[in-house]
């Protein structure tokens, strides 16, 4: 598919199809007359690593830049384009100033020179909008699966707590997949609850963990539907020079998401002890306990990274001398400290995935003719078809990194939306 | 007359702030609202005549002591009783604005009718903040995860209880007396479920966060008045003008939500049922409260550029910094594991106060050493700069014209938003 560069209409949806490699080719009607069609660099999501940013941060910032160009009519929209798509970039230091002068040199023009990390700010901005959108749905999922393995109460997903209740528009989106996800699920009732037979009275409600998903999952939406309202009105104007609004959106939802790996955490740690998840055999073990380890060491993983996630947490405004935060903002490192914080948080949802995978298998082998949800069992099914459930003392490693895969490519949410149709 | 209906949808911090200084002749319950909470209070009534189902905080105990159903007898003691392990709190002693402010806010919420308390209680508490008593509360010890210490202090100043304090007319005294000298009822007995009703959500952070984004407003007005900072002030301005809109918006929808648990809704037949959840939790508000303190860092930073008091600024500034570490993004778990995601919102709140206090310093100090026609003239300012022969002693005339909310505010709602936009 081919994306036609007009300065003036540039949309998410279309940075979102170059991401996910629908639109391949960017179009530009030259100045002087006739149109030029130039590849765009194409490849698999993948995580930042310390010299360059995800492929699709390139592409997008090449694509914002030369709609600039367009714009303006400038003859470098073909080739900024050309000479950004062909290799990735560098994270810059902190001023961008070194990497640019570079291009100042190729480019024998200063003219986009500024907007060079003003559009790589976006770039990385709408990067982190596409990932963070995508782990919330994710760590939905991972509550659903958590709710089959504890028999969970469902009543604080109930549409009216929300849309009558406390009508935040993100809440009343992750109850909305919550209960879509476990419809039709035997193991989420009155009837399930007892006849697993751990619990003796009605359960009431599950801990906070669970029952303020849609509040806190809901908060992180809010904050990504900002960072989403201020980057439709910047894409086709970028700003250079300080974008104290970018970086104020990008710092909101960084705290949010941080608290998603919060949340997350709190409910591996409590698949592990056999009160708090209502009867699972502690640590997980399938058999055998004592000889058989089960999972404390993987939910420790997440943990850990949490730890580290958290420290993303200081506003890059916080560290910038006073100058540089009112001459050239502290947009890019907001938005960079946020790309480089994202993976942590990926690998925290795939703990937590990988986690409620075995707790699944042991609340099925418990009630075997029992069903779960739709969507549930949607998602439970593609675990079975890429790895086995954990057994006995195994080497975990790769089926952990299986797991990441599964969130970090979309495949689970892939899997539950062929099942239940689109999840909000 | 001038007067503010409280139905419980359509509440602002701005409003709440108006109250706070006595612009209101009289506030009172909708009788839509009155209606609606009659109405969804006879469902209780309706429970405790035969066999309860088990509904949490309605026929059952708390936290981990819920699958304990209490008899209907046991209720009455038990709601005299279960405010007092629950109001427990360090000094400071919160400032009789917030605590106020919270019990307007939590009348309004009540008044949606989903929490089924009776309409009498709702007008206790609105005569109560009428007569202006403010209840004394310890400010420390609230995770926000639903303000159960403060509102439960605040809960036995409305009861009437033996240990409640509260100030009136300026004097701090046990609130029996406090209430008799208003010329209200001393006690007031509450009914099934109404205890918890009080206490369990946010309505203390609501305070807190309502006040916050109402004085950052003026703020940023005052500052937007003053000659340019930099360059690029305008920008900046303009960005945390929006941004600033963004929190008013979520602080002011959470002035207008069910926070208690459980709730009730309409069935078909005419009757209620209940539906648990996790009601209290506002993380959207306290991630909104944790971005104030950057703002108020990039406020002071464009002030330092032109300031001739640099250092004081400075000072500050870097206090600020160290003020933008989010409070939401940790987490302790709490109540044995039952609460194990807490958010802290509370404490963003308490911060963003506290961060506003220091811009609302940093710009005192640059204002006091402005040539005296760029001092603006609203609330008295440049009036009061006037009088003054020392840079320090200007910055304190200044500092306590704006400490005084009243001279600050400006007249009408529509001039504040459109200066803002």
């Amino acid at each position: 598919m081919k994306l036609q560069l007009t300065g003036y209409d540039l949309s998410l949806e279309q940075l979102l199809d170059i991401r996910e490699g629908r639109i391949t080719y960017c179009s530009i009607t030259l100045p002087r007359g006739g149109t030029r069609q130039i590849s765009l660099l194409s490849g698999t999501p993948s995580s930042a690593t310390e010299e360059f940013f995800p492929w699709s941060v390139t592409a997008i910032t090449a694509t914002l830049l030369a709609n600039m160009a367009v714009s303006v009519e400038s003859d470098l929209a073909e080739t900024l384009l050309q000479l950004l798509c062909m290799g990735e970039l560098r994270p810059p230091h902190a001023n961008c100033s070194d990497e640019f002068l570079a291009l100042t040199e190729l480019l024998g023009d200063e003219s986009f020179v500024d907007l060079l990390p003003s559009c790589l700010s976006v770039a990385l901005a709408a990067e982190l909008l596409f990932r963070g959108k995508l782990l919330v749905q994710n760590a939905d999922i991972c509550t659903a699966m958590h709710l089959e393995a504890i028999r969970g109460e469902l009543a604080a997903f109930d549409d009216r707590l929300h849309s009558q209740g406390r009508p935040f528009a993100g809440q009343i989106a992750t109850a909305a997949n919550i209960r879509t996800l476990t419809k039709g699920s035997q193991y989420t009732t009155e009837q399930g609850r007892l006849a697993f037979g751990f619990d003796t009275a009605p359960r009431c409600q599950d801990a906070i963990c669970i029952r303020a998903v849609p509040q806190t999952h809901g908060g992180v939406r809010d904050s990504l539907a900002f960072l989403e309202q201020v980057l439709g009105e910047q894409l086709n104007n970028v700003r250079s020079g300080p974008n104290p609004i970018l970086s104020h959106a990008v710092e909101h939802a960084t705290i949010a998401l941080i608290d998603l790996g919060n949340i997350s955490e709190r409910r591996d740690f409590r698949l592990l002890d056999s009160h708090l998840s209502y009867g699972l055999n502690d640590n997980l073990v399938y058999d055998n306990p004592g000889f058989n380890h089960g999972l404390p060491v993987v939910q420790e993983a997440a943990t850990a990274l949490l730890g580290e996630l958290k420290l993303a947490a200081l506003p890059a405004a916080a560290t910038d001398d006073v100058s540089s935060l009112l001459e050239q903002g502290s947009q890019y490192r907001s938005a960079r400290k946020a790309i480089v914080m994202l993976p942590f948080l990926e690998k925290i949802i795939a703990v937590e995935a990988f986690m409620s995978f075995q707790a699944m298998v042991l609340v099925q082998k418990a009630l075997p003719d029992y069903r779960f949800g739709d969507g549930t069992a949607a998602v439970y099914a593609t675990f079975c078809s890429q790895m086995e459930a954990v057994y006995q003392n195994r080497y975990l490693n790769i089926d952990l990194h299986t797991a990441l895969r599964m969130v970090t490519d979309g495949d689970l949410i892939q899997s539950a939306q062929l099942a239940v149709g689109r999840l909000r | 007359m001038n007067t503010l209906i409280i139905d419980g949808y359509h509440l602002t911090s701005r409003q709440v702030m108006d109250a706070l200084l006595g612009r209101y002749d009289t506030i009172e319950l909708s009788p839509q609202a009155a209606e609606r909470c009659a109405v969804s209070r006879q469902q209780i009534d309706r429970w405790l005549e035969k066999d309860a189902p088990v509904v949490y905080g309605v026929t059952t105990g708390l936290g981990s002591l819920k699958d304990r159903a209490l008899s209907p007898e046991e209720h009455v003691s038990w709601n005299r009783t279960i405010p007092y392990p629950h109001a427990v709190g360090f000094e400071p002693v919160m400032d009789s604005l917030f605590t106020r402010a919270a019990l307007l806010i939590r009348a309004n919420v009540l008044a949606r009718g989903h929490s089924a308390v009776r309409p009498e209680m709702i007008r206790r508490m609105l005569d109560i903040f009428c007569a202006g008593i403010a209840p004394v509360v310890y400010e420390l010890g609230s995770t926000g995860l639903s303000d159960l210490p403060s509102l439960a202090q605040i809960t036995l100043t409305i009861v009437g209880d033996e240990h409640a304090e509260a100030f009136y007319q300026g004097v701090r005294r046990p609130s029996c007396e406090a209430l008799r000298m208003a010329g209200l009822p001393e006690t007031f007995v509450l009914q099934c479920k109404e205890a918890l009703a009080q206490m369990n959500g946010s309505s203390a952070t609501q305070a807190l966060a309502a006040y916050a984004v109402c004085v950052l407003e003026q703020l940023l007005l005052l500052q937007r008045a003053l000659p340019d900072g930099c360059a690029n002030s305008q920008v900046f301005l303009a960005d945390i003008g929006v941004t600033l809109q963004y929190i008013r918006e979520t602080v002011d929808m959470e002035c207008n939500v069910s926070c208690d648990n459980p709730l009730l809704f309409p069935t078909e037949d005419g009757g209620y049922e209940a539906v648990m959840g996790c009601n209290c939790s506002n993380t959207q508000v306290g991630y909104c409260m944790d971005m104030i303190p950057l703002l108020c860092c990039e406020l002071v930073t464009v002030l330092t550029l032109a300031s001739v008091a640099t250092s004081v600024t400075k000072g500050m500034l870097a206090d600020l910094r160290a003020l933008t570490l989010p409070a939401s993004a940790d987490s302790i778990s709490t109540k044995a594991n039952q609460e194990d995601h807490v958010e802290f919102s509370y404490g963003a709140a308490r911060k963003a106060v506290t961060a506003l206090g220091l811009y609302r310093r940093a710009l005192c100090h640059h204002m006091a050493a402005l040539p005296i026609e760029s001092i603006p003239e609203q609330g008295g300012l440049r009036k009061a700069a006037q009088n003054t022969a020392t840079l320090c002693e200007r910055a304190d005339v200044l500092l306590r014209c704006i400490n005084d909310f009243k001279r600050l505010s400006l007249d009408t709602t529509a001039e504040v938003s459109s200066k803002l936009e």
